[in-house]
């Protein structure tokens, strides 16, 4: 192909739509450098940059950007009676706490346990796909609350420090009208910090993944509450889950 | 469709983004909270449009405003501007899942990431993404024949190949690369752009 007829194919690449002989043929020249096609490469990232521009903006729901702001730990202000939600973690004896073995053999297992609850968490596949590569982080590691309760809620938590956390629950309760639900990351030092909103599907079955680093460290507990629709800054009681990380 | 222009104005041509680079870099959550009151509007709207559901597209603003959150350290502030990165990473989030919901070509997804690096923007010029060309683009875009607006759509909005769009169009595929070949060279005219030769 001669640089002529690559003429529309450099937009065309920037939008990952060539087919995969152009984008091989494409590839070779950016490879070795050729200005032509880096050139054109620029300008065909500029336009698919530009054609985002098309659609008409539109108001996304408030609670996105508490949202996006809590999963990097935006801690509000004050006014959280907090001493009192850590002597209810405290009461929360029935969590119990585990490790993922560090064998590989066990943790295939353990993947696959995992793979079918996950199916039966959630019919999204983006979610099971993003929470099959959370499981298979090397330094994963999972708490079960509501174990041997006979009430729900029920489920799992994984903390992985690079990665998040990632909260799977069935038997919650659907929340009421206006209100959704909350996960905190309980620090051992300091007010929870907000980290993300989600709800439970008809089943009662979560499945919410924290796409952020945690101080592993310094978090005592990852809880969940119910708040109104737009999400709380600080949490309100009682906590629905309580799962305490080991030290 | 004109009346958000202003908006947009505002948005693209506002204050050097230097310092808010800078603060994203040295992890300040305010700049993050700035960066989503200066783009969420537009990357919202982009990704509804393309995921066409409510709920998957704040799922997917999370995940761009945290993409370029956790990328950013790549990004030159000097030399960057961040409204085509962010609009790129949100677009192509919304495209990837759209495909993995659709089962198609899961192994397009690291392909498509090397279009959102951060340094791949290092070079761009400020001012590849100002008003004018915006309304430029918007213009040249009425323009286009249905045909050729479609096929662009297809590309864009859905990530179709040329081969995928002729299926998905019942059309030959010659067809439809004429449709995509004019469309893009009447936009680049448009815009002022001379042709690569
Ligand atoms: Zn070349």
């Amino acid at each position: 192909m001669t640089h002529e007829e690559m003429g529309e194919l450099y937009e065309l690449y920037a939008l990952g739509v060539l087919e995969p002989e152009e984008k091989s043929e494409m590839e070779e020249h950016l490879a070795r450098n050729c200005p032509v096609c880096q050139a054109g490469m620029r300008r065909g990232l500029a336009f698919g940059a530009l054609l985002g521009t098309l659609p008409d903006s539109e108001d996304p729901p408030k609670r996105l950007r508490r949202r996006i702001l809590a999963s990097v730990g935006v801690e509000s202000g004050t006014g959280y009676s907090w001493m009192g939600a850590l002597a209810f973690l405290s009461a929360c004896l029935l969590v119990w706490v585990g490790f993922l073995s560090k064998e590989s053999s066990r943790k295939g297992e353990e993947t696959e346990r995992m793979r079918t609850a996950l199916r039966q968490s959630t019919s999204d596949l983006s979610k099971v796909q993003a929470a099959l590569s959370f499981l298979n982080e090397p330094d994963t590691e999972q708490v079960v609350f509501g174990k041997g309760q006979p009430l729900p809620p029920r489920g799992r938590v994984f903390v992985n420090a690079a990665r998040g956390v990632m909260l799977m629950a069935s038997n919650l309760p659907a929340a009421p009208t206006g209100k959704i639900y909350e996960m905190w990351l309980v620090p051992k030092i300091g007010a929870p910090i907000p980290a993300g909103l989600f709800q439970a599907d008809a089943q009662g079955n979560a499945l919410y993944i924290l796409n952020q680093a945690v101080n592993r460290s310094a978090t005592k507990a990852i809880a969940v509450t119910l708040e109104p629709e737009s999400g709380s800054t600080t949490p309100t009681m009682p906590l629905v889950i309580a799962a305490g990380l080991s030290d | 469709m004109v009346f958000f222009l202003p908006l947009l104005a505002a948005v693209l041509e506002g204050k050097d983004e230097t310092d808010l680079v800078g603060r994203l870099q040295r992890r300040d959550p305010q700049a993050l909270a700035e960066l989503y009151d200066r783009y969420g509007r537009i990357a919202y709207g982009l990704i509804h449009r393309v995921v066409r559901n409510a709920a998957a597209a704040e799922d997917l603003v999370q995940e761009t405003f945290l993409r370029v959150w956790n990328r950013v350290h790549g990004f030159d502030p000097a030399k960057g501007t961040l409204g085509p990165w962010v609009l790129t990473v949100a677009r192509n989030r919304a495209i990837d899942y759209l495909r993995s919901v659709d089962g198609r070509m899961a192994q397009s997804a690291f392909e498509i990431e090397k279009m959102e690096q951060p340094s791949v923007f290092n070079d761009f010029e400020r001012e590849i993404m100002n008003i004018d060309r915006v309304k430029l683009l918007k213009e040249a875009f009425q323009k286009l024949t249905p045909n050729q607006r479609e096929v662009l759509e297809l590309a864009y909005y859905e990530g179709l190949s040329q081969t995928e769009m002729a299926e998905r169009l019942k059309q030959p595929l010659g067809t439809v690369k004429t449709w995509v070949r004019t469309a893009l060279k009447t936009l680049r005219e448009q815009l002022g752009e001379a042709a690569i030769a």
